[in-house]
C-alpha cells in the first residue's frame, strides 16, 4: 500500500501534516513528512497507517536529543507529539501524575509546584524538552543521586506498539508488581519499541530550604579523597556535581535539603568529613550540564563504577588537551569536545569498559558510532524487538546493535 | 518421570543433588500458599551456577517445564510446581561472593537469605534496604522474583531499585548478564525487567546488590488511634506535609490483639495503631518528629510512645512483621491479602472491605504498609464450618476488585504467581497481557519456565494478537489511561 501525504491529513488533519526539514529527523536522516497527532488514537491510527505502508516512524517530543543514538537507517515519518500536552491527573495527595508524553519538563514542574510537589527528572532545554523525550532518553542529572534514575520515577505508561496496539502497564500507584514491570522497558528505549504516549510519574514534596555549598580540591588525588570521604559521611545530599574542564582544578558542588539546622548540620558534617572548608555557592552552579549544550560539540555521556571516577577523568584527561564535563558521583561524565576530538572515542571506551563503563555519543558524533560494543544480552534484546517491531517501523537502526 | 532423563540429571549434577523419592518430593509441594499442591516429577538442588544451567540445557533439551525454588515463602502459589516438571531449588547457592563498599555494592547467590545480607555489612555501617517480614528465611533470588518489598521501601524503594546485576539463566540454558556495576548500560533494562518477573524469564544465579549506608539516626513511633480512618488521616497528613518517613504502618484493632498475644510487643490497646518511622541527620529527626507527634495529635491520637533504644524498636517491628502468623492465635484458618489503592483512597476502601465482611459474616484484620497505600487484609474463616473457607475466598477476591476499582493493584508485593491469574484479566486489557506476552516470547519461547504462572491465559509465542480494544474501566470512565 503506499502511502502518501493525504491518507496522514485524514486522520491528524491538514494542518497537522507538514513537509519534513533537514531539522525535523535525526542527523544524518532524510523525513517526508511531520505528522503531529492530537490524541493517543491518532497516534495509533498513524502508526497502524505508516506501518501498512512500509515506512518508518520516528516519534519525536521537543526535538532536543534528536542526535540520539546512530541515524536511523529510514525516518519517513516524523510523529511529533507536542499536541499531547495535557496534565491528565496531578494527584498531589497520592503524590503521582499522570501526563501525556509531550508536555515539556519544565511545564509540568511548574504545575506541580502549585502543590509544592516535583518530578525529580531533568534536562537541559526543560522548556522543549517533554517528558515523553526524557524517559525515551533516560536523561538523568545531578538529582539521581537522591532520587534514583529516571526508570524508578516511571509508575505506568502508555504506549502504542507498532502494530498499532494501546498497551497500558504498571500503574497509578507507587507500589504494584501485577505482571511484567513494561515501564523499565521502555525507559531508556529511545522510542524503539513503542511511543510513549502517556506516563504516571512519581512524585516528591519540593524541599523546603536548600544549601547549595562548594568544595575545592585542588588536584584529582584530593578529589579521590573528598568522594570517599563524601560517600562515607553520614550525610544525604540531594545533589553533587563535578565541574570539570582541561587544566583547570574541579570545582565540587553539594546540594543538602531539609530544616535548616540538618542543612547546618549536614553542612558541618560535611566539612569535617572530606577535612576542608566549605563555601557557599549561586544555585545557578547547577546549569552547568545544560551550560555544556551551549555550542555545538562532540557530546559523550561516559560511565563508569562509581567509585572509579576519578581514574575515569584521569583516562579522559590524558586522552585530549581540551574537554569540559560534569560528572556525578553515581558514575556519570557528561563530556563535551571539540568535533576533532572523535579519534578519542574508541580507546576511551576501552578504557571505561575495564569498570563495566561505556563511553555513548549524545550528540555531534558523525560517522562515529553511537553507543559502542554490545553486551552478552544483545541476542535477548534484538528477540525483543523482534517481538515489539518486527518490522522496524520505529528508529530502524538507531539504537544499540543495529536496533 | 523416564530413567533416562533422570541419570541425564544424576550425570551432569551428581545423584546427591537429584531427588527422585516421593516422600521428599513432597516437601516442595507448596509454597507459602498451602491450599495449592503438586507434587513435582523431580526436584534438582545444584550447588554452582554452572550445574543450574546444565539441570535448564537438559529442560530445554527434554522440553521439561521447570520451577525455580528459593525458600518457598511465596504467598502466590510462585513456586509451585508443574506436576510432569522439575523443581530447581537455588538454596545450595548461597554464598556472599564478594562486598564492595567503595562501589557501595554486594555480590550474592540467590540463595543467601535476606536478613544475611544486611548481617554482612552492617559493622561497615551500610545495610541492604528491602525487608520483606519474612526476611529471616526467605531468599534473594526469590526477592528478585517477586520485587519484594517492605515496610521501608516507601523511602528506600522496592527490590528492583536495589539490583544493579544480575546473571540469569534463560530458558535455553545460555548464561547472561543483565545490567552492570556502572550505571545505564547501553540497551534495554532487562535486569529491570526481570525483577518482578516471578520465575518466568530464567534462573538468577548471581546478583549484585546496591548498598544502603545506614542513618545517622533512626526513631520509631508508636500512636495510638480510635479508629483506622484517625491513623489513614495522620498517614495522609504526615506526607502531605512534605515529610517521607523510612516506614509508615497502620495494624488494625484485631491485627493489635493478634500480635500482642503472639509476640507481646506492648502495644497500647486501641482501635489503630500508627508506626512511624524517621531516619536520617540527628537534628533533622529530632525536628521532623516534632511535627509528626503534632500531625498525630491534630488526627486524634491519644497516646504517642517513643521507641528509645535500638532494642525497644525492635520489639515494635517484630509485632508488626509477626502480624501474618500471629492471626494464628485469633483465628483457625485465614487468607493473606496484598492488594493497592491509592492512599487517598484508604478510608473509604477500609469502609468498603469491612461491609463486605460484615455482609459475609466474616471478620477482616487489616495491616497495611499505609504510606504507599499496601493493604494486606487478612480474612479469618474456619475451615470446620461448612461454606467459610469458599466465603472467604469470595471475600479475599471481592478486596481484589474494590483495588482496582479504587485504581489501584492487584498485588503489591506478593505477586500474581497461580493465585491471582484470573485477576489479572480484570487489571489489564487483553492488548496489555498480550504486550507482556511479547516480552515472555523473547526470554523463553517454548514457556518452559514456570510456564503456568501470572497470565490468565498464555499466548502461544507467534500467535497473531487482536487489536486493540478499550478497558472495561476506560468505558466506565474509572480510568482514562496510565
Ligand atoms: C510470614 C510472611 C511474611 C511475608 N512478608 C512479605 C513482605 O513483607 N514483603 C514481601 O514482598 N513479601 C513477603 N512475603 C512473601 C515472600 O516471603 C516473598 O515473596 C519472598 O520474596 C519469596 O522468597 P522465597 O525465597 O521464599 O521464594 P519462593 O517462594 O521459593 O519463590 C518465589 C518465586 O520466585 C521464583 N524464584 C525463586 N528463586 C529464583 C531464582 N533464583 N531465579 C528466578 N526465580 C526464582 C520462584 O519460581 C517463585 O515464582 C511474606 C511471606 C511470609 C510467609
Amino acid at each position: 500500500m503506499t502511502i502518501d501525504a493525504t491518507a496522514f491529513a485524514a486522520i491528524v488533519g491538514a494542518d497537522h501534516v507538514t513537509p519534513a526539514q533537514a531539522a525535523d529527523a535525526p542527523p544524518g536522516a532524510m523525513a517526508r513528512w511531520v505528522v503531529a497527532p492530537g490524541d493517543v488514537a491518532e497516534v495509533a491510527a498513524v502508526v497502524r497507517a505508516a506501518a501498512a505502508g512500509g515506512l518508518a516512524v520516528v516519534p519525536r517530543g521537543g526535538g532536543t536529543k534528536l542526535a540520539r543514538g546512530n541515524p536511523p537507517r529510514r525516518a519517513d515519518v516524523v510523529l511529533a507529539l507536542h499536541r499531547l500536552d495535557r496534565v491528565v491527573e496531578h494527584a498531589h495527595g497520592d503524590m503521582t501524575a499522570t501526563v501525556e508524553a509531550g508536555v515539556p519538563l519544565a511545564a509540568l514542574q511548574r504545575q506541580l509546584a502549585r502543590q509544592r510537589q516535583f518530578v525529580p527528572l531533568e534536562s537541559h532545554m526543560p522548556e522543549r524538552a517533554t517528558v515523553g523525550g526524557v524517559l525515551a532518553t533516560a536523561d538523568s542529572g545531578a538529582l539521581r543521586l537522591r532520587y534514583g534514575p529516571p526508570r524508578d520515577l516511571v509508575l505506568g505508561v502508555t504506549v502504542v506498539l507498532a502494530d498499532g496496539t494501546i498497551a497500558r502497564s504498571g500503574g497509578k500507584v507507587v507500589k504494584n508488581v501485577a505482571g511484567y514491570d513494561l515501564p523499565k522497558l521502555m525507559t531508556g528505549a529511545l522510542g524503539t519499541l513503542g511511543v510513549l504516549v502517556a506516563a504516571t510519574l512519581r512524585l516528591y514534596p519540593s524541599p523546603e530550604h536548600e544549601v547549595t555549598i562548594g568544595l575545592d580540591p585542588g588536584d584529582p588525588a584530593a578529589l579521590e579523597r573528598m568522594l570517599s570521604a563524601l560517600r562515607a559521611a553520614p550525610v544525604t545530599p540531594t545533589a553533587v556535581q563535578l565541574r570539570l574542564a582541561a587544566g583547570q582544578p574541579a570545582a565540587l558542588d553539594v546540594r543538602v535539603a531539609g530544616t535548616p539546622a540538618a542543612c547546618d548540620e549536614q553542612i558541618a558534617a560535611i566539612a569535617t568529613a572530606t577535612a576542608s572548608t566549605v563555601t557557599p555557592r549561586d544555585p545557578g552552579v547547577w546549569q552547568a550540564r545544560a551550560a555544556l549544550w551551549h555550542e555545538p560539540a562532540l557530546m559523550l555521556k561516559c560511565t563508569t563504577r562509581p567509585a572509579q571516577l576519578g581514574a575515569a577523568l584521569a583516562h579522559l584527561a590524558a586522552l585530549t588537551p581540551v574537554w569540559r564535563a560534569v560528572a556525578y558521583p553515581t558514575g556519570i561524565i557528561e563530556v563535551a569536545l571539540p568535533h576533532a576530538a572523535s579519534a578519542i572515542v574508541a580507546p576511551l571506551r576501552q578504557a571505561l569498559a575495564a569498570s563495566d563503563g561505556a563511553a555513548v555519543v549524545l550528540a555531534g558524533g558523525g560517522d562515529l558510532e553511537a553507543w559502542g560494543p554490545a553486551g552478552g544480552d544483545a541476542a535477548v534484546m534484538q528477540r525483543i524487538k523482534q517481538q515489539f517491531d518486527p518490522q522496524g517501523v520505529f528508529n530502524p537502526g538507531r539504537y544499540l546493535g543495529g536496533i | 518421570m523416564d530413567q533416562r532423563i533422570i541419570d541425564a540429571f544424576g550425570r551432569a549434577l551428581g545423584a546427591s543433588c537429584v531427588i527422585t523419592d516421593p516422600m521428599q518430593l513432597r516437601t516442595y509441594e507448596c509454597d507459602g500458599l498451602t491450599n495449592f499442591r503438586v507434587i513435582p516429577a523431580l526436584v534438582v538442588i545444584p550447588t554452582c551456577a554452572a550445574d543450574v544451567q546444565a539441570a535448564v540445557r537438559i529442560c530445554h533439551d527434554e522440553r521439561l517445564p521447570f520451577v525455580a525454588r528459593g525458600a518457598g515463602t511465596g504467598l502466590s502459589g510462585g513456586a509451585l510446581p508443574v506436576a510432569d516438571g522439575v523443581v530447581i531449588s537455588l538454596t545450595r547457592l548461597n554464598r556472599i561472593l564478594e562486598v564492595d563498599l567503595a562501589n557501595e555494592c554486594i555480590v550474592v547467590e540467590p540463595g543467601v537469605i535476606n536478613a544475611h545480607v544486611t548481617r554482612h555489612v552492617s559493622a561497615a555501617g551500610y545495610f541492604y534496604a528491602p525487608d520483606p517480614s519474612s526476611q529471616s528465611v526467605c531468599t534473594i533470588g526469590g526477592n528478585i522474583a517477586e520485587n519484594a518489598g517492605g515496610a521501608h521501601c516507601l523511602k528506600y524503594g522496592f527490590t528492583v531499585t536495589h539490583v544493579l546485576a544480575l546473571d540469569v539463566v534463560l530458558p535455553d540454558g545460555s548464561l547472561v548478564t543483565l545490567g552492570g556495576r556502572a550505571p545505564d548500560r547501553p540497551g534495554y533494562d532487562l535486569a529491570g525487567v526481570f525483577v518482578g518477573s516471578e520465575g518466568t524469564l530464567g534462573i538468577v544465579t548471581r546478583a549484585c546488590l546496591r548498598l544502603v549506608k545506614r542513618p545517622a539516626s533512626i526513631q520509631t513511633l508508636l500512636a495510638a488511634f480510635h479508629s483506622t480512618d484517625d491513623a489513614g488521616a495522620a498517614v495522609g497528613a504526615i506526607i502531605g506535609a512534605g515529610i517521607l518517613p523510612a516506614a509508615i504502618e497502620i495494624m488494625d484493632r484485631l491485627s493489635i490483639v493478634a500480635a500482642e498475644a503472639a509476640v507481646h510487643a506492648g502495644y497500647p490497646e486501641c482501635g489503630a495503631l500508627l508506626l512511624v518511622e524517621l531516619d536520617g541527620p540527628a537534628s533533622e529527626v529530632d525536628a521532623l518528629m516534632v511535627r509528626v507527634n503534632a500531625l498525630c495529635s491534630a488526627c486524634g491520637a491519644w497516646e504517642q510512645r517513643l521507641a528509645a533504644s535500638d532494642d525497644e524498636r525492635a520489639v515494635v517491628w517484630r509485632g508488626r512483621k509477626a502480624a501474618f502468623a500471629a492471626m494464628g492465635r485469633i483465628s483457625p484458618n485465614y487468607i493473606v491479602q496484598d492488594g493497592v489503592i491509592p492512599r487517598t483512597a484508604l478510608a473509604a476502601v477500609l469502609r468498603e472491605i469491612h461491609a463486605l465482611g460484615e455482609q459475609a459474616g466474616l471478620r477482616v484484620a487489616n495491616v497495611f504498609h499505609a504510606g504507599d497505600g499496601n493493604l494486606h487484609p487478612l480474612v479469618l474463616y474456619d475451615r470446620k464450618v461448612p461454606g467459610q473457607e469458599h466465603a472467604a475466598e469470595a471475600l479475599s477476591g471481592e478486596i481484589l476488585r474494590i483495588c482496582i476499582r479504587a485504581g489501584g493493584s492487584i498485588t503489591g508485593e506478593h505477586g500474581v504467581g497461580m493465585e491471582k491469574r484470573a485477576f489479572m484479566a480484570e487489571m489489564f486489557a487483553e492488548p496489555d497481557l498480550d504486550t507482556m506476552q511479547r516480552v515472555r516470547c523473547a526470554f523463553d519461547p517454548l514457556r518452559l519456565a514456570n510456564p503456568d504462572k501470572v497470565f490468565p491465559r498464555p499466548r502461544l509465542c507467534g500467535e497473531k494478537t487482536g487489536p486493540y480494544e478499550p478497558h472495561p474501566l476506560e468505558v466506565a470512565g474509572v480510568a482514562e489511561f496510565f
